[in-house]
């Protein structure tokens, strides 16, 4: 009864075609912004690789000076940030989960297109934003020294300080890096709510295809992970701009609070890259080896105790800090456990692979080579989670050997398979196999030739982040033999890019289905028309195209596209281009990033740039807000899009949120840690507490009055909604007025930022939270002018309901300030 | 230090009328409970009584901070659960059902209200100023116990609710409701585990018992919160992904093995053929 495989012959445009360069420019279209994400972090990728050539051939042979030290400093930490920053995480959410997300859940389009874009040319900024350094050392640009940053990609702080780092080099990777936080949670958030709320009808949370669990999974991490960095980036900053002591020792700052806020951010980095490569991973095999996914409802149990885990092992970064004994033996048990879970996904591939009909295609080849280089840096991984081992490898080439096994033979070998597997999707042409396979083989070659000896030079002594070393220690021969490898990695890339360039010009055009796919995005056309489904699919099954195809054994069809199904299908993709309606190109994205790129300039060269650029993104903020004319109405009328539960802005509201708590969290525990290790000047008992037990009791009434609103409009009282936004504005004002003249006073008190620990964690603690209630603000006064013109009405009180929930989020966040802050304000001094 | 002291009266009224007044509902109500409910409850007031009362009570009097942080944890994570795996609807329903109750049940019942009175609770307990109130001050401590009762029984209503009028989250938002557990637990133990101070200075104060210093009986303590915590939720979490996996395989069964796949164990047999 095995039905022969039917994907969907769906002629017409599909989505690369027609738009000229200011259709890509104000693409919204999932697929699209994925080429562009992909295609810029390929340049990239050549830009990293060239750098760890130069890193191998300056350490080639002893006393090597092809590149000075300060060059080398440069050098590496460059690499180390573009490899993951911007090459890895964008390849694998930019790229691949941008493109797969709406075509493995049977959706049209991303939650937030808009969105979507604009994390893309967020992260265009951000990454020509790092390497601006170069252009002004070039150029000689500015009074002082600048070049590329160079302070390892984990940018130590107090190393990273301005007394440390004089040069504009840390200022770049500062604000470079800021720019693509912002690009990652929003990507993060998008692809989140995606998932949750726009998956095919049948398709529950068991049923996704592995890939989308792992996607799910990363975007969380991303969230909760990255307000974190945020922080720690904003001391950092604030540090080297403003002359505060966020880091400094002599002030009395803890010297490892860069430390634990960057590893809290780093340790889930590494499984935001991780996941999606053991979701990819989770993808070929089974299609290569023809049977489900062995054990599914483990691989997603390990996925999400993976995510639960990553944050309590942040420490064993920092086993070397001397955080003590029972600390060390705590984070060394949590790392350890980490090894469960990852232990199941290992032993569920090599089942799923058991006995399969296996097809040893590229991407197959890449998959089970993933396999093996990964479980090698997962048991070097296991020696460091042990303290005294570890305090043995930091810093030696060890290390380096083991996040390469990692992040090089894991998630880059994961990266590769994929685009051999997903590349005919893509781009409608299949990638060269036997090319591939060159590549594959010169690449295991290679790698395991570069990598592997560094156990050895780092169990010898050898440290990292040397840019060379004498003659007589015994590690000459090996790193001759590492750099041998290192180009025969380089050559492997060669024939990756040239097999790309040439696939573009004159590949063998891709059938929709050429692996025969068990997953959604095989049911449609290579490249998939910009609709994606003509009819979108139910989704009822695992591997649901797979059902579709062969039926199960019970006999039954799974998604409903029988032959009659097909025949269906077809006539209503004929008039699919004129019927579906896909969100129209937008402007403003790119018109956003390049106001923060201003800014970002601006800081480092002309205030007033700032502000300008500062104004570019404020209106581009309002212009995106306004340009639908659906703004906030609860669901269009004739919207044929399948939403589960709550409407997607209220659910991105809700993760948007969920990620400020870890922001604030962040920074209260920073003001927590660092009020008792004042050295001097005015403290905690500064406060006004009457002043500000008044501004909160307005603030909380506000909250009251925002309550009200949104039920004046819900039942239609326009009037009275708008006076009770005015209202809420109004109060929020007065709490804004309250903080402004609490500042002032505590000004000419003699408490500036600068004076002492306290005025700095206070002033931007409290601070803050003043600028979210000024958003807040601005918010809710465009809402009442939008209620004035009419625009608002109980069709679209989802708007009022949006913003009410963010300013309830501002309250809550206060009053748990007020209490921490003010309330308990006893300073104790150790 | 005396292990085995006098039993606190409060505790030993307080666990017997709860006790009392969980048989005279089943009696008046006229129903059984079933005996895996009747053994959650006891369980439940045992663990309770052990914890507020006995050797671990002595202990902690004789200033032991891991002492009282096992109790905190046993009243917060463990007493709740086993309270609301105990309790049968038809018991609740009565009393949170009545007109005064009611709309009060319904709000603290809400995920997001629970989840923030707890942590609320959770962290002001922990802050120095209430914690060394609580330390010195007999009602205090007490009043905070049963707030961490009451706050553990409104953070574990979404996971285990026995009413469908006042539900459970479904299991994708259980795993999310635990995972956002984890900050502010890890706000409240991370610091005073990474502190070199003694935060608290009621340990300071006195002598403590077994000679460990009291920099290392707050180590210990703050890891029992900080991660024995962690430990103790990541079984919660892997009992509901395993409700949530068999539940959606039993209400929608999967049709993912199809004639195409490749069979290694033995053959399979289409039904009816």
């Amino acid at each position: 009864m095995a039905a022969q495989p039917k994907p969907l012959p769906v002629e017409g445009p599909h989505y690369l075609e027609g738009g000229g360069i200011l259709g890509w420019l104000t693409t919204v279209d999932h697929k699209r912004v994925a080429v562009l994400y992909g295609v810029t972090a390929l340049l990239l990728m050549l830009v990293g690789g060239t750098e760890a050539m130069l890193i191998r051939t300056q350490l080639m042979r002893p006393d090597n000076h092809v590149l000075t030290a300060a060059w080398y400093n440069q050098i590496f930490t460059m690499h180390g940030t573009t490899m993951i920053f911007l090459v890895i995480m964008p390849l694998e959410t930019g790229f691949f989960a941008n493109f797969l997300i709406p075509l493995q859940i049977g959706a049209r389009d991303v939650a937030f297109p808009r969105i979507n874009a604009l994390s893309y040319w967020l992260f265009l900024a951000g990454a020509v934003f790092m390497h601006l350094g170069l252009v002004t050392h070039v150029l000689n640009l500015g009074t002082v020294p600048s070049g590329l940053p160079n302070a390892g990609w984990f940018g130590y702080a107090n190393l990273t300080e301005s007394q440390y780092s004089p040069g504009l080099n840390i200022d770049f990777w500062d604000i470079g890096l800021l720019i693509l936080g912002v690009s990652s949670v929003l990507a993060a958030l998008n692809f989140f709510v995606t998932i949750v709320n726009m998956r095919a009808p049948g398709m529950t949370f068991m049923r996704m295809p592995m890939f989308m669990w792992a996607i799910l999974v990363t975007t969380i991490l991303i969230l909760l992970a990255f307000p974190a960095l945020t922080v720690g980036l904003i001391f950092l900053f604030l540090d080297r701009f403003f002359g505060t002591h966020f880091y400094r020792v002599t002030a009395g700052a803890t010297p490892i609070l860069w430390q634990h806020l960057f590893w809290i951010f780093g340790h889930p980095e590494v499984y935001i890259m991780a996941l999606p490569a053991f979701g990819m991973i989770s993808e070929i095999l089974p299609v290569f080896s023809r049977k489900p996914l062995f054990g599914y409802p483990m691989m997603a149990y390990s996925l999400v105790l993976i995510a639960f885990l990553s944050y309590g092992v942040w420490g064993h970064h920092m086993f070397a800090t001397g955080m003590g004994p029972i600390a060390d033996a705590t984070f060394a048990i949590t790392s350890m456990l980490i090894a469960i879970p990852t232990g199941i996904k290992v032993f569920s591939w090599i089942a799923t692979v058991w006995g399969g009909r296996l097809r040893f295609t590229t991407a197959m080849l890449f998959a089970l080579a993933f396999i093996i280089e990964f479980t090698i840096g997962g048991l070097s991984g296991i020696m460091h989670a042990s303290a005294p081992i570890d305090l043995q490898q930091t810093d030696s080439y060890f290390v380096v050997a083991h996040f390469h096994y990692v992040l090089g033979g894991g998630v880059l070998f994961a990266i590769l398979g994929a685009f051999y597997y997903w590349c005919p999707k893509i781009s409608g042409r299949m990638l060269d196999e036997t090319l591939g396979k060159w590549q594959f083989w010169l690449l295991v070659i290679g790698f395991n030739l570069t990598f592997f000896p560094m156990h050895w030079l780092g169990t010898w002594g050898m440290p990292r982040r040397i840019y060379t070393y004498a003659p007589g220690m015994g590690w000459s021969t090996l790193n001759f033999v590492e750099t041998i490898g290192a180009y025969i990695q380089a050559v492997s890339f060669i024939v990756f890019f040239a097999n790309i360039l040439l696939t573009l010009r004159r590949g063998e055009k891709a059938a929709a289905d050429p692996w025969d796919g068990r997953t959604l995005e095989w049911s449609v056309a290579s490249p998939p028309p910009a609709y994606n489904f003509a009819v979108l699919p139910e989704g009822g099954s695992r591997d649901d195209f797979w059902v579709q195809k062969y039926g199960t054994l019970a006999g039954a069809h799974g998604g409903g596209s029988s032959a009659a199904g097909a025949t269906a299908a077809a006539h209503a993709a004929a008039e699919a281009a004129e019927h579906i309606h896909m969100p129209a190109p937008s402007l403003y994205p790119l018109l956003f990033a390049l106001g923060v790129f201003l800014m970002g300039v601006g800081a480092l060269a002309w205030l007033r740039i700032v502000i300008l650029g500062g104004m570019v993104v404020a209106l581009s903020i309002i212009a995106m807000a306004f340009e639908y004319p659906a703004h906030g109405e609860e669901a269009a009328e004739s919207e044929p899009v399948f939403y589960r539960g709550v409407d997607n802005r209220k659910a991105g509201m809700w993760a948007f949120l969920g990620s400020e708590c870890v922001f604030f969290t962040a920074l209260i525990s920073t003001y927590m840690v660092y009020k008792s290790r004042n050295l001097a000047g005015p403290d905690a008992q500064i406060l006004n507490i009457p002043l500000t037990s008044f501004s909160t009791f307005i603030l909380l009434m506000s909250s009251l009055l925002m309550v009200l609103a949104l039920a004046a409009f819900r039942r239609g009282d326009d009037k009275w909604g708008r006076i009770w936004l005015l209202g809420t504005a109004g109060f929020g004002c007065i709490f804004l007025g309250g903080q402004v003249y609490e500042f002032t006073d505590f000004y000419l008190q003699g408490l500036y930022m600068q004076t002492n620990i306290f005025g700095q964690t206070f002033y931007t603690l409290v601070g803050t939270h003043g600028f979210h209630v000024f958003i807040g603000v601005c918010w809710l006064v465009t809402l009442a002018i939008a209620g004035f013109l009419g625009k608002i009405d109980s069709k679209r009180s989802l708007a009022v309901e949006i913003a009410g929930l963010y300013w309830h989020f501002v309250d809550v966040v206060w009053i748990v300030i007020f209490t921490l802050v003010y309330l308990m304000r006893t300073v104790k001094h150790a | 230090m005396e292990l085995f002291g006098e039993l606190a009266p409060s505790v030993v009224v307080g666990t017997a009328a709860l006790a009392a007044l969980y048989f005279w509902a089943a009696h008046r109500l006229g129903r059984r409970p079933r005996r895996r409910q009747v053994a959650a409850f006891v369980c439940a007031l045992l663990v309770m009584f052990l914890a507020l009362t006995g050797p671990l009570d002595e202990l902690e009097d004789a200033r032991l901070f891991t002492a009282h942080m096992l109790q905190h944890l046993l009243l917060t994570l463990v007493v709740p659960p086993l309270l609301l795996a105990g309790l049968p609807d038809w018991m609740l329903r009565p009393v949170m059902l009545s007109r005064p109750v009611r709309p009060l049940a319904a709000f603290f019942t809400k995920p997001l209200v629970a989840f923030l009175s707890f942590a609320l609770i959770f962290t002001l307990a922990h802050h120095p100023l209430f914690y060394d109130l609580m330390c010195r001050n007999e009602a205090v401590h007490i009043t905070f116990h049963l707030l961490f009762l009451t706050t553990g029984v409104m953070l574990w209503w979404p996971l285990l609710s026995p009413m469908a009028e006042f539900p459970r989250l479904s299991y994708p938002m259980q795993i999310l409701y635990l995972f956002l557990l984890m900050i502010p637990m890890t706000a409240v133990g991370a610091p005073i585990t990474m502190d070199r101070n003694v935060v608290y200075p009621w340990y300071a104060e006195g002598p403590h018992p077994w000679g460990i210093s009291p920099i290392e009986d707050q180590v210990l303590g703050g890891l029992l919160m900080w991660v024995g915590q962690g430990l103790y939720m990541i079984c919660v979490f892997t009992a509901v992904f395993r409700k949530w996996a068999q539940h959606e395989d039993r209400d929608n069964p999967p049709a993912e093995r199809t004639t195409a796949d490749v069979r290694i164990l033995r053959p399979v047999r289409k039904p009816g053929v």
